[in-house]
């Protein structure tokens, strides 16, 4: 077993090799101390970086840097550290041969992953987790552990290219997937770097700030429906044109997400049309008793008081206490339904009071339970959740699964469906240790749908809803 | 056996570790990520 702390600063370098783990067990809280410098969205995506190519080469090793051999205490370096919170965090894993013993050869499995911003307080920082060599050599339990606790997802490095140019130009190409099981959101990005080989650190920071925003970017604006867009003003180069006129070109297919708003666009224009078709259904039956006017506009140009209407017209109608009231109420619907006055209540033929008690009233029923129908379509989750004293998460997701059910009138919902929901209201995500213990306590359970894992609410977690917050 | 390196840096400052040690590793990240979720937590 051998322990090495390297330290530089300003040209300066300081190295410890030691065999003695306490040495390093306190200069390794330096680490822990670092901050990786890119958002909580970011970070809280990041579960397992994995290497699967041996030609990966990090940006790192691309950098020139200048020895100087000048010797500092660890004890003014561990200070400086303080002081200054790390903003790059660079991963290698290396199979330990005679070239990775020199340390100026390049190492054949390599990541890093870059930022400099300034950071808020308040941002936390989620330590990268060892790479798959790393892993294969943790004890399983924790390995697990490891994976329940979290929702980050996989960010795997694969089909990594270099080329040299004649210009002294490096062109490093990363093809990275981003996996997350539980939000089942799987990205893939192409990432060039290019570099000179004269290129400073400062530079080789920018750079990889830019990727890191890039992604950002991308995961950030992934709920949008005109992700497209995103993506295109995305792709413009990443880094400035003082390292070099090459352009990066980042890939982004988001097949999904894009999949999954289409069809939520298609069932919600559909649901639409189907109520407006019924209603124009039920107004033909209740005014007309025709069903050839089936037209909105047909209707709008028949009833009275429409606004191209030029002559008066009368109704001729046996009134009696309770059909009027009911004549009446029904005419305030319609107009809130089609915005415009209604003047004088008439028919082109005359209605008979059968015809009216016979119609109307069961017309009406249904206008009501469809008007309210369509009102709880329009609520928002963000809207129905203020409604609620909520302090967990597992009830912020029971809330939604009701939600879903109840007011959207969906049976089952898929883990990509209710963390959109929930992200849109509250910020957060539902991870599967949240799911897990809703389907322990059948609140919620679990349905196979075309090879698709769904989940819907259970009588129980009704009854929880209706006895927690409703009662 | 295999070589475990890790490397932060801001601006001048460049500290790396490396270690064969693979459960010191472990236990090194276990305790940064429990820090950092229990910072998250509060």
């Amino acid at each position: 077993m051998y322990y090495n702390i390297k330290i530089k600063s300003e040209g300066s370098e300081f190295s410890l090799n030691s065999s003695n783990k306490e040495i390093t067990q306190r200069e390794m809280d330096i680490y822990f101390a670092c901050i990786f410098n890119a958002s909580n969205e970011f970070k809280s995506r990041i579960k397992k970086i994995e290497i699967n190519n041996d030609s990966v080469k990090s940006i790192n090793e691309l950098e020139v840097i200048n020895n100087k051999n000048n010797a500092a205490s660890i004890e003014d370096s561990s200070v400086q550290n303080h002081d200054k919170t790390p903003q790059i965090i660079a991963i290698e894993s290396q199979e330990q041969t005679e070239a990775t013993q020199n340390e100026n050869i390049v190492s054949n499995k390599s990541l890093q992953i870059e930022n400099t911003q300034t950071i808020p307080e308040n941002e936390i920082p989620v330590p990268p987790i060892p790479s798959s060599p790393v892993e294969n050599d943790f004890k399983p339990d924790n390995s697990k552990k490891l994976q329940d606790k979290n929702t980050y997802s996989e960010i795997k490095i694969e089909d990594t290219q270099i080329q040299t140019c004649a210009n002294n130009t490096v062109h490093v190409f990363n093809k990275v997937k981003i996996e997350n099981p539980n939000t089942q959101i799987n990205d893939e990005i192409k990432i060039q770097n290019s570099a000179t080989k004269n290129t400073t650190i400062d530079e080789l920071i920018s750079i990889a700030q830019d990727k890191i925003s890039e992604v950002d970017l991308l995961k950030n604006n992934s709920n949008d429906s005109d992700l497209i867009d995103v993506i295109k003003e995305s792709t413009e180069p990443a880094f400035g044109n003082s390292i070099n006129t090459e352009t990066n070109t980042v890939e982004f297919t988001p097949k999904e997400k894009v999949e999954e708003s289409v069809i939520n666009r298609e069932e919600e224009q559909k649901e639409r049309e189907l109520f407006e078709s019924k209603n124009q259904t039920m107004i033909n039956d209740i005014f007309f008793n025709d069903d050839s006017k089936t037209s909105k506009e047909e209707i709008k140009q028949e009833l009275p008081g429409y606004s191209q209407s030029t002559e008066e017209q009368t109704v001729q109608l046996i009134q009696t206490p309770v059909s009027l009231d009911e004549y009446e109420e029904n005419i305030q619907l319609n107009q809130t339904q089609y915005d415009f006055e209604i003047t004088t209540p008439t028919t082109q033929t005359p209605v008979s009071l059968e015809v009216i008690e016979d119609t109307l009233a069961p017309a009406l029923e249904q206008s009501v339970a469809q008007q309210s129908q369509n009102e709880n379509i329009s609520l928002d989750f963000s809207v129905f959740l203020k409604g609620f004293v909520v302090n967990k998460t597992t009830d912020e997701f029971l809330i939604c699964a009701y939600y879903i059910k109840n007011i959207l009138k969906q049976n089952n919902f898929t883990m990509k469906f209710i963390n959109a929901k929930l992200f849109q209201a509250t910020g957060k995500i539902a991870d599967m240790s949240i799911v897990d213990e809703l389907i322990q306590k059948e609140y919620i359970k679990t349905i196979d749908i075309e090879d698709s894992k769904k989940y819907c609410i259970t009588s129980n977690g009704e009854n929880y809803f209706a006895s927690t917050f409703q009662g | 056996m295999p070589q475990y390196v890790f490397k932060m840096k801001k601006g001048e400052l460049e500290i790396e570790f490396s270690s064969d040690d693979a459960e010191f590793v472990e236990q090194q990240l276990e305790k940064w990520r429990e820090e950092i979720l229990k910072k998250h937590a509060q």
